[in-house]
C-alpha cells in the first residue's frame, strides 16, 4: 500500500469528519451565547472619563487609529462582500457538478 | 419557507420587546434591511458546469433574488435568502431555486474585531419538478486587526459541509476546510481598495463512480472510480475604486488542486490510472453604476481558465476557457 504525507492529511481529515457536524450546534451557541455575554460586558456610557494629562506631563504621539464612521464603513464593505461570496457559491453550487 | 416563518415567529416576542425599551445610547437595538434583485447572464460552457459529457455550448438565464435581514444591537444580524436561476437550456432541467438561513455576529476586542458566522441552504433543482438537490451548511471566523488608519490584516477559518441530496449527486457530500490569510489597503479616503492573500485547505468528497458522469457508460467506458479528495490553495488579489456614481472592481485568483489519490477507469480495450493536479486562473471585472443609496446595476465579466492532468485522451476533458457575463440590478432597502 502507498504510503505518503497526503495519505497522513487525507486520514487525519477522514476522522474530523464527525466533528465538522458539530460545526452547526457550535455556531448556534456562538450566536446566542456571545451576544448575550456581550450585553454584561459593554462599557457604562457613564463611565468616569480618564483624568486629561496634566500640562507639564509627556504625551507620546499616539498610533494612528481609524475613526469610528471609516471603520463601520469598512465593516459594511466586508458584510457586503460575503453576501456577494455567498450569491456567487449559491449560483455555482447548486448547478452542477463542479466536481467530476 | 416554513422553516424561516418559524424562525420569525420565534423571535418575534423577543424583537418586539427590544423595540420597546428602546434604546438608551447610539445602539439600535433592532433594524431591517434587505435587496431584491433582477438580472440575467450567459456561461459559454454549461455541459462542462452540469458535469455531462459532450461538446461544450452556452446558454444564458435569468436570475431573480431576494434576500432579509434583521440586525439586532448592531452586533447580530440573523439573514433568509431566496435565488431563482431560470435557465432555459436542457428543457429547463437545471433551472435551480436556492434558500437560505445566514447567521452572523461581530464583536470588537480592543482594537481587534472578530467575526463569526454560518449559513444553511439547501438547493433545488428542474424547471418543472423541483426537486431537493444539494444541502450545505458554512461556517466562518474571522480576526480584523487594524494596522494604523489604512491597513487591515484578516485571518479566516472557514468549514462547510455539502451534502448530495439527489440520486445523481450522492457522491458530492463531505467537508471542505481552510484557513486564509489576507491584506486590505484602503486608500484616497477609503475610495479605493486593494487586497489580496492566500488561502490553503482540503476539500474531502466521496469518489465517483461510472454512472455519477451523465453519458460516461454510453461513452465506451466500463469502470470508473474519481478522487473527489484533495488539497487546494489559492492566491487571490481584489482592486476597486469608487468614483461615484461608477465604481469598478477587477479580481484575480490562482487556484491549485491536488488529489490525495489517482483516478482510474477503464474501457473494454484498456484500463489507466492518473492522479488529478488542475491550476484554474479566474480574472474577472466588474463595473458598477449607482443611481442612489438604495439602488444600481452591476455589469460583470469573468473568465475561468482550467488547466487539468485529465485531458482529452481520459475519461473526460477537463481542460477549458468558460466565459461568463452577468448583468444584475438591485434595489437595496
Amino acid at each position: 500500500m502507498e504510503y505518503h504525507a497526503a495519505g497522513v492529511i487525507q486520514g487525519a481529515f477522514e476522522r474530523m469528519r464527525s466533528c465538522v457536524a458539530v460545526l452547526p450546534v457550535f455556531f448556534v451557541l456562538v450566536t446566542i451565547v456571545f451576544p448575550l455575554r456581550a450585553g454584561d460586558t459593554l462599557p457604562d456610557a457613564d463611565a468616569v472619563k480618564p483624568p486629561s494629562p496634566a500640562a507639564d506631563e509627556v504625551v507620546l504621539d499616539p498610533v494612528p487609529t481609524v475613526d469610528k464612521d471609516k471603520e463601520e464603513k469598512r465593516r459594511e464593505e466586508r458584510k457586503k462582500e460575503r453576501k456577494e461570496e455567498r450569491k456567487k457559491k449559491q449560483q455555482k453550487s447548486g448547478k452542477g457538478k463542479c466536481k467530476v | 419557507m416554513q422553516g424561516l416563518i418559524a424562525l420569525v415567529l420565534f423571535l418575534s416576542p423577543f424583537l418586539l420587546s427590544a423595540e420597546e425599551e428602546g434604546p438608551e445610547d447610539d445602539i439600535t437595538a433592532i433594524s431591517f434591511s434587505g435587496s431584491v434583485g433582477l438580472g440575467g447572464g450567459y456561461e459559454s460552457d454549461v455541459a462542462g458546469s452540469q458535469g455531462l459529457v459532450g461538446d461544450r455550448f452556452g446558454a444564458g438565464d435569468i436570475i431573480f433574488d431576494l434576500s432579509g435581514e434583521i440586525t439586532l444591537f448592531e452586533e447580530t444580524a440573523i439573514g433568509a435568502s431566496f435565488l431563482h436561476d431560470v435557465m432555459p437550456a436542457y428543457d429547463g432541467r437545471y433551472t435551480r431555486m436556492a434558500i437560505g438561513l445566514t447567521a452572523d455576529w461581530y464583536r470588537e476586542l480592543g482594537p481587534v474585531e472578530i467575526d463569526l458566522g454560518a449559513a444553511g441552504e439547501l438547493s433545488l433543482i428542474d424547471r418543472f419538478d423541483p426537486e431537493p438537490y444539494v444541502g450545505s451548511f458554512d461556517g466562518y471566523a474571522e480576526l480584523v486587526i487594524p494596522h494604523g488608519e489604512t491597513l487591515e490584516w484578516l485571518v479566516t477559518l472557514t468549514g462547510t459541509y455539502q451534502h448530495g441530496l439527489r440520486d445523481d449527486v450522492r457522491y458530492l457530500r463531505g467537508p471542505d476546510i481552510f484557513l486564509q490569510g489576507a491584506m486590505r489597503w484602503h486608500f484616497d479616503e477609503d475610495n479605493g481598495l486593494v487586497a489580496g492573500g492566500y488561502r490553503a485547505g482540503v476539500s474531502l468528497r466521496e469518489e465517483a463512480g461510472l454512472y455519477d458522469l451523465a453519458g460516461l457508460a454510453e461513452s465506451g467506458f466500463t469502470a470508473l472510480a474519481a478522487c473527489n479528495e484533495h488539497f487546494e490553495q489559492a492566491l487571490f488579489i481584489k482592486a476597486s475604486y469608487d468614483l461615484d456614481p461608477l465604481s469598478f472592481i477587477g479580481r484575480f485568483s490562482a487556484i491549485h488542486r491536488y488529489a490525495f489519490q489517482k483516478d482510474a477507469w477503464a474501457t473494454l480495450s484498456e484500463r489507466k490510472e492518473k492522479r488529478r493536479i488542475e491550476l484554474v486562473i479566474v480574472p474577472s471585472l466588474e463595473a458598477r453604476v449607482s443611481f442612489s443609496d438604495s439602488s444600481d446595476i452591476s455589469m460583470q465579466y469573468d473568465l475561468e481558465y482550467t488547466a487539468s492532468t485529465i485531458g482529452k485522451r481520459d475519461y473526460y476533458d477537463m481542460n477549458g476557457l468558460r466565459h461568463t457575463v452577468r448583468i444584475l440590478a438591485t434595489q437595496y432597502f
